[in-house]
């Protein structure tokens, strides 16, 4: 089966060997139907960067399923799997769990072997599964999780079997609801206010480098990316070109746009002023977070700042597209687990993100549950 | 004229697989293009290095050990951007230092770092060969303080030599260096990929000369990359200053930082082999020079100090420095691969000291045993066997009466003629009595006969 990332540059590339997660869950004793569509490389928000067409939002066929990985998001929300997986950069399962009402987690870094999963950026990014519940993400989690000497950054196994904890402390950090949209702020402060009613204790926390996040996150992304395309040199994969130039005329246009913007930031006389700085502001975010854990369990915000848009409405104008990561793309920085669950709501889905501590994924999964319960898709 | 030169020395290192993949490393020239890969070390989609391998850090550490640079606290791996087929990536791989500091031969070390090697790249038929890909080398880096290529040679093989000690660098691989090169303050030039000792000195010495040419015709010395030619000795430009690249290095996001200090606690602490050298040296009152021929192997140096303690050091250096290394050199054999062992050795040795057996009888008891026959035995039969003064005065006399010719040059005055008659009776007693004993007795045999 050809693995093209959403790219007619590998429109004929078959993978020689398995990811670790395939091989994981084949050896579970999974069913794997195929493989799904996706924004090229994994960039982008929206599903329609591909080069194969863009994807439709099962729940509404006129607007995205939300990206990048926008077949995995889709394929669970229209009823032909299970569960799927996707790589979750900068929110790229999560923004599709919430555009399609699924539950999602982006694991902690380390905790899922990326071997076999093709870069966008790499010091970012982990498989993440989708699921219409939170039970069978657990269950997907708890098979695709754990060491693998073929990726040089997974960490020791974690504890799965974390009991929903007495009293849940969580955390609202107050920058994450500036510039929501109305109709998803109002039905995430609903569910905070049913989860309080519940017992869960909730605490009004400050994430001031939230508004570096999403500028220090792109900086980031082009660079890694930059380098990690640098093997699609039109020698080894696709058509055979005469030059670099002719070998990337086959990438669309985002994915162009961020080579030539990572080459840029990590050159030698811009690094200082992009690089180095969105390494610094990437520090601060995990500070953030970390200052932020010691007065709270978990912390809740919305999972994306709007509903699902129209198919072509943020084409033009990637300030805009970019924009709407700007609540997941801080836990890909930090490194931490974060999840997405589909609120009860009137009309298009809704998500709700709930973030952790590094490393301990499976309170993320116990609050996920909770919230399911209390305040989740047909509660 | 002043002359600064610096180098880079590239040695593969001795390890049984790859840096960043369980990729077998060895043997890596002999087997089949492209059998020696996998997605990883030929940069597949999606593929992921290892964590770097232990033995590959290990080595460098003790190089770094040998020439007294001081171990980093941790380093990261960074990703050097440039396009070339031999470049699975089209980025390789390139530790940050990981020791710094030290010196040899008054050149101080600037920097030593482990990277991968690219794979091989043949422009004429557009083939490439990842094999190589992955296979992990140090970079020895100077600071310019060679002042003549003489100077650059001897630190070279003092480098050599304590790779070869360490057992850290493939021997089949040899070294490349990159030479840099500037003269009287000008602008320095770089001679890239230099494959051996004797040419770095041939390049040094030809871009010397090539840029005192220059400034004789009053022509400036730009800042440029040579390549060398072995065939014909000369180097000629790759590229200009101007075009010089941008790496973007960048640390490898698929990798953690690497903790030398747990490096440094899983390597046993050893001996310098400069240091061994020197002490060695001091004891038998030799140049250090003189030691050196010991330091090619440390299993010889670890034998010579057994056998010292044992049959004394006197007696034990000079026979390994000629005896032994000429009969293992005989039969192309290292210590390690012939059969003699250490013990075996000493007892040897210390019959020889003894005056047990002469230095004749042992070198065949070590040729034989060398061979694979067992040393303590011959030892053995041959400490029975005693060479009587009754049976060496008949043996001369023997000789004497046999070779007429010879006591007839003799009495002719050819006084070298004795030495024939000596050799007869040695051959007589297969060497078993001590040649001085022997030509006394062949003197007073002749003396009776006069």
């Amino acid at each position: 089966m050809p693995m093209t990332c959403g790219s007619k540059h590998l429109e004929r590339y078959v993978a020689p060997y398995d990811a670790t997660i395939v091989t994981r869950l084949l050896d579970a004793g999974a069913t794997i139907l195929g493989k799904t569509n996706m924004d090229e490389f994994a960039a982008g928000s929206s599903g329609e960067n591909s080069a194969f067409g863009p994807t439709l939002n099962p729940v509404d066929r006129s607007r995205v399923p939300g990206g990048s990985s926008s077949g995995a998001g889709a394929s669970v929300a229209s009823g032909v799997c299970d569960a799927a997986i996707g790589s979750d950069t900068g929110g790229s399962i999560r923004c599709p769990a919430s555009f399609c009402g699924l539950a999602a987690l982006k694991p902690s870094r380390g905790v899922v072997s990326r071997f076999g999963m093709a870069d966008l950026a790499m010091s970012l990014e982990s498989p993440a599964p989708a699921a219409r519940d939170v039970e069978t993400l657990s269950r997907v989690m708890r098979v695709i999780a754990g060491p693998d000497p073929r990726d040089a950054t997974t960490r020791a196994p974690i504890a799965w079997d974390a009991d929903e904890p007495e009293k849940l402390v969580v955390g609202v950090p107050v920058e994450a609801f500036e510039g929501i949209a109305p109709d998803v702020e109002a039905p995430v402060r609903a569910a905070l206010q049913k989860l309080e009613q519940r017992g869960v204790e909730l605490h009004e926390v400050h994430l001031p480098s939230l508004s570096q996040a999403l500028a220090s996150y792109y900086v980031l992304n082009y660079a890694e990316f930059a380098s990690a395309m640098q093997r699609l040199d039109g020698i080894r994969y696709g058509e055979t070109a005469e030059t670099i130039e002719d070998a990337r005329a086959s990438f669309g246009a985002e994915a162009k746009r961020r080579i030539l913007l990572g080459t840029f930031v990590t050159s030698r006389e811009e690094r200082g002023a992009w690089y180095d700085a969105a390494l610094a502001a990437r520090d601060e975010v995990a500070r953030d977070f970390h200052k932020a854990f010691d007065q709270c369990d978990v912390l809740m915000t919305p999972t994306m700042p709007v509903r699902a848009f129209r198919l072509g409405e943020r084409m033009t104008d990637p300030r805009a597209m970019y924009a709407a990561d700007v609540l997941t793309v801080p836990a890909n920085l930090a490194g931490i687990p974060a999840g997405s669950v589909p609120l009860q709501v009137d009309g298009l889905p809704v998500g709700l993100q709930i973030m952790g501590r590094e490393g301990d994924d499976a309170a993320v999964l116990a609050a996920m549950r909770l919230a399911e319960r209390v305040v989740g898709l047909g509660s | 004229m002043s002359v600064m030169i610096g180098l880079e020395v590239h040695v593969y290192l001795k390890t049984n697989s790859k840096l960043f993949c369980a990729c077998n490393a060895d043997a890596l020239g002999a087997s089949a293009p492209n059998t020696q890969i996998c997605p990883t070390c030929s940069g597949q989609p999606g593929s992921k290095p290892m964590a770097p391998n232990a033995a590959a850090l290990a080595q460098t550490l003790r190089i770094a050990r040998a020439l007294g640079a001081r171990a980093s606290l941790s380093f990261q791996f960074l990703r050097k951007h440039y396009f070339y087929p031999d470049q699975p990536s089209n980025y390789q791989r390139t530790g940050e230092p990981l020791a710094t500091g030290g010196s040899l031969e008054g050149a101080r070390f600037r920097d030593l770092h482990v990277e991968e090697d690219p794979g091989a790249f043949d422009p004429a038929t557009g083939l490439v060969d990842y094999n190589r890909a992955g296979a992990p080398l140090v970079e020895i880096v100077t600071e310019p303080d060679f002042e003549s290529p003489a100077h650059a040679r001897r630190f070279l093989d003092e480098l050599r030599l304590a790779l070869r000690y360490l057992d850290a660098a493939r021997d089949d691989a040899g070294i490349k260096a990159d030479c840099n090169v500037s003269t009287d303050g000008g602008e320095r030039v770089e001679i890239k990929n230099v494959n051996s000792v004797r040419n770095v000195e041939r390049a040094l010495a030809g871009e010397i000369e090539r840029q005192l040419d220059l400034r004789a015709r009053g022509e400036q010395i730009a800042r440029e990359t040579r390549g060398f030619d072995d065939a014909t000795g000369r180097s000629t430009r790759l590229r200009e200053k101007e075009s010089e690249s941008d790496y973007r290095y960048m640390p490898d996001p698929d990798l953690l930082g690497v903790d030398v200090a747990a490096v440094e606690r899983a390597t046993a602490q050893e001996e310098s082999p400069f240091a061994r050298r020197s002490r060695i040296a001091a004891t038998l009152s030799v140049p250090e020079s003189d030691v050196s021929p010991l330091l090619e192997d440390k299993r010889l140096v670890d034998a010579y100090e057994a056998v010292a303690a044992r049959a004394g050091a006197r007696v034990a250096f000079d026979w390994f420095v000629r005896d032994l290394r000429a009969d293992l050199d005989f039969a192309k054999l290292s210590l390690s691969a012939s059969k003699l062992q250490t013990g075996d050795l000493a007892q040897l040795l210390e019959a020889v000291r003894d005056n047990k057996i002469t230095p004749k009888v042992a070198r065949r008891i070590q040729r034989d045993a060398i061979g694979g026959a067992p040393l303590l035995d011959a030892l053995q039969s041959e400490l029975g066997v005693t060479t009587t003064n009754d049976a060496l005065g008949q043996a001369a006399r023997d000789a004497v009466a046999g070779n007429p010719r010879a006591v007839a040059d003799y009495r002719a005055g050819k006084t070298t003629a004795v030495n024939f008659l000596v050799g007869a009776v040695m051959r007589q007693l297969k060497g078993r009595a001590p040649a001085d004993d022997v030509k006394r007795a062949v003197e007073a045999a002749l003396a009776e006969v006069a």
